[in-house]
């Protein structure tokens, strides 16, 4: 999902601020966890930031509950 | 009033203007929509008659008052007559100060008006706010509301039984346009205010002192007693029955809209020129022509300040009279296919909103204003900003957009949904007003006081020194608010007092986050664990939407500084069926209820931003008036259907029906439990009951423009 992103002849630019979402469906909270990184770390642009802990607290809900 | 040094700001005279020139177009419609109810004319003549006539009238709102002259409250007059000069009125109306220390003040009469002040006014006021003040009462006078304020306060706060001669007449729609007719006309008369003073800010520091807030010191010295003996004597030489006074005066502000909503009228009313053209000497002048000047236009400009009232209030009268339509103005076509949608916002959220809509709407066609290139796979982009309210009017009009889905706050706050829904047409978000739930912080926390919702105890401040002084006497660590729109950036936690300090004079002192930063709000800082929970309600029902947690930090582990959102999932597990029961009851019902009293009824998406303490208990951190960005991004993908058919109800104004969920169950090791989301309908749960299904997302943020390499397609391979 683009947040901030422009299409110039086909080619998608971010224009700076949040520009790209990744939203993932799965059937446990791990693996839409894991997906949704696993699909942000393909995607490759200069100057890209994501946090790689999003759902942090429900992993450790999870895991505390062993 | 605190000084007694007059103003030397000079401030021009308006000779002959007439209150045509300033009248808020919805006032004028709304007196004339009480006009046209059947029985109106025969009540206001018999009340009169009731009440004495005039002279009565002047009696009962005298009865324990001084007259202001030039020995009682000598600077007091003195700011009425120049307020008078100001607006070249011949006739000095008389005004009277009445001792009630509930902040008022009125404008009563019939042929002969005058104006009464409270005294708790003159004690909060200083010079400049109280010539506001003033002026916004010569508004009433010359605009001939003192009739029709005296007879609305009259039928409003006298039972019916009290009343017996009125019995044939119908009286409930009387007073119930009386109501909104009341509030429409203080509009008007706080553009009177500020064309009166000439000062802004003191129009601004009025509307908050009326929400709170005394200073000293107080009116010692300016009674005079011989004056005060022979107006007494006047009172006591009237033998009518004069007691509902009291219950008259100190009602009074329940016919105000709310104080946020009127100072946000008056800047986008001074954002339109008006103001300035008419301190140019643009304006009409009195004469025969203003007296018949026709209401044509009214009608179709009021809409915007009618929309956020519920069906069957005058304000939606006045609109199906202006269209010879049913009720609920333009409804959406029997067919879906036929189906026009305009998605406004080009985040995120809007392309999460319209992929939700796609998946209901098949055949429709979907429109995004500005959108992006993901929405643009779906639905059709138009190159219009979302804050460009008029040019949005336009395009739903040209495409015939029978439902507008209003994404951001900006648009909310500007009233783009109050101008659509004046036009008849079906709109998803709230109104300006509902919308300063989340457009001023200080309003949303004046809200949840007097509803009852728990929140964090907090104070708001538009002085520097007092919010200073605040901080020093309250216990660390506190949080300081931005009251306004600051995206998200506006809360500062502040673990010291220095830093709160510090982040004070940032807002107050040096003008961060500028007029969104002129209000602040001191909260003392809650522990516990966020979450946030989105309804949609049309004012009255609501119906959940799945639990998300957001990260607002930069960096892993929630550290670093906050950003306007790095990532959501959804469902979370501390969203407990029961906490979710507990806040619907606890938070969301009450803040509707609340909202609407406040003259500012909800609907849309309400969000309400919760800290869950170690006890398990949910308080409010802050309230939002539409969908979140990202939270939009991980709600909507949990739903199976249902989000159109309920978004076009509610726009609608009926209930919101319900959102067809797909069951979830948090995987845990101490074995597999479910619940079904609240709105989860039973074809949802047939279809999905052996799923489970949890959410994440991640958001990148970028410094610079750089070329993305990689297609954007992930997220829809991994859905399942």
């Amino acid at each position: 999902m683009p947040a901030r992103a422009r299409d110039e002849d086909g080619t998608l630019r971010v224009a700076g601020g949040r520009v790209l979402n990744v939203t993932a469906v799965a059937s446990s909270f791990e693996e839409a966890q894991a997906k949704s990184r696993e699909a942000a770390e393909a995607i490759q642009f200069d100057g890209k930031v994501f946090r790689r802990d999003i759902g942090w607290r429900e992993a450790a809900r999870l895991t505390s509950r062993v | 009033m605190s000084t007694s040094v007059p103003s030397t700001r000079p401030r021009r005279t308006l000779p002959e203007i007439a209150a045509v020139s300033w009248e808020h177009p919805a006032d004028r419609a709304a007196l004339q929509a009480m006009r046209a109810i059947p029985g109106f004319d025969e009540a206001v003549r018999k009340i009169v008659a009731i009440l004495g006539g005039e002279r009565g009238i002047r009696l009962l709102f005298q009865a324990n008052a001084v007259k202001a002259g030039p020995a009682q409250f000598p600077t007091l007059y003195s700011t009425h007559v120049e307020v008078c000069t100001t607006f070249d009125w011949p006739k000095v109306p008389e005004l009277f100060v009445t001792q009630t220390p509930i902040f008022n003040a009125g404008a009563y009469g019939v042929d002969d008006p005058f104006i009464v002040l409270h005294s708790a006014a003159l004690e909060m006021l200083d010079d400049e706010e109280m010539r506001a003040l003033i002026a916004h009462e010569m508004g009433h006078v010359m605009s001939g509301h003192a009739l029709y304020r005296t007879i609305a306060e009259i039928l409003l706060l006298v039972s019916f039984s009290a009343l017996p001669i009125l019995a044939g007449i119908a009286l409930l729609p009387i007073r119930l346009a009386l109501l909104e007719w009341m509030r429409k006309s203080e509009l008007s008369s706080d553009r009177a205010g500020l064309l009166g003073s000439q000062d802004p800010l003191a129009s601004q520091r009025l509307f908050m002192k009326m929400s709170g807030g005394v200073r000293p010191p107080n009116v010692v010295g300016q009674l005079n007693l011989d004056a005060f003996m022979a107006q007494a004597q006047e009172y006591s030489q009237s033998n009518e029955g004069l007691d509902v006074i009291y219950k008259i005066l100190n009602t009074l502000a329940l016919t105000h809209p709310m104080h946020t909503v009127r100072a946000g009228e008056l800047q986008q009313w001074m954002a339109t020129g008006e103001y300035d053209r008419i301190l140019r000497g643009e304006y009409t002048k009195r004469g025969p022509e203003t007296a018949s000047r026709p209401l044509r236009d009214d009608f179709a400009e009021a809409g915007s300040h009618y929309a956020r009232e519920t069906p069957g209030d005058a304000g939606s009268r006045c609109r199906r009279r202006q269209e010879g339509s049913e009720p609920g103005g333009r409804g959406l076509p029997e067919s879906a296919g036929e189906m026009r949608v305009l998605v406004v916002g080009g985040g995120g959220r809007e392309h999460a909103l319209c992929w939700a809509l796609r998946h209901d709407l098949p055949s429709a066609d979907i429109y995004c204003a500005p959108g992006n290139p993901g929405t643009a796979e779906i639905a059709t982009n138009l190159e219009i900003s979302a804050t460009d309210i008029d040019r949005l009017a336009d395009a739903a009009d040209a495409y015939g957009v029978d439902l507008t889905v209003i994404g951001p706050e900006q648009p909310l706050a500007l009233g783009l949904a109050d101008r659509l829904r004046a036009e008849g047409r079906s709109v998803f978000g709230p109104g300006a007003a509902g919308a300063a739930i989340e457009a001023s912080k200080a309003f949303a926390k004046e809200v949840m006081k007097k509803a009852g919702v728990p929140t964090a105890a907090s104070r708001s401040f538009d002085r520097l020194d007092e919010a200073l002084q605040y901080v020093d006497s309250h216990a660390e660590p506190l949080v300081v608010k931005a009251s306004g729109l600051a995206g998200g950036k506006g809360a500062v936690v502040c673990a010291t007092r220095a830093d709160a300090r510090s982040a004070v004079r940032t807002m107050l002192g040096e003008g961060r986050f500028g007029l969104a930063g002129r209000v602040v709000v001191i909260e003392e800082f809650m522990e516990g664990e966020e979450l946030s929970l989105l309804a949609i309600t049309d004012g009255h029902g609501v119906e959940l939407l799945p639990a998300a947690q957001d990260h607002k930090r930069l960096g892993e582990g929630d550290d670093g500084p906050n950003t306007g959102g790095m990532g959501a999932y959804s469902p979370v597990s501390i969203g407990t069926p029961a906490l979710l029961e507990r806040v619907q009851h606890e938070v969301l019902l009450p803040t509707l209820q609340q909202l609407a009293r406040e003259g500012a009824p909800f609907s849309g998406v309400l969000y309400a931003g919760l800290m869950i303490g170690p006890d398990g208990s949910p308080r409010v951190v802050e309230f939002n008036c539409r969908f979140g960005d990202p939270e939009a991004q991980v709600i909507l993908p949990l739903l199976a259907g249902g989000l159109a058919e309920c978004m076009a109800s509610v726009a609608r104004g009926q209930a919101p029906t319900a959102l067809v969920s797909r069951a979830w169950t948090l995987r845990r090791h101490d074995g597999p439990r479910r619940s079904r989301l609240p709105g989860c309908s039973s074809e949802g749960s047939r279809n999905h009951d052996s799923r489970i299904a949890s959410f994440g997302s991640n958001r990148f943020s970028c410094r610079h423009a750089r070329v993305m390499k990689t297609a954007l397609c992930e997220w829809r391979e991994v859905e399942c």
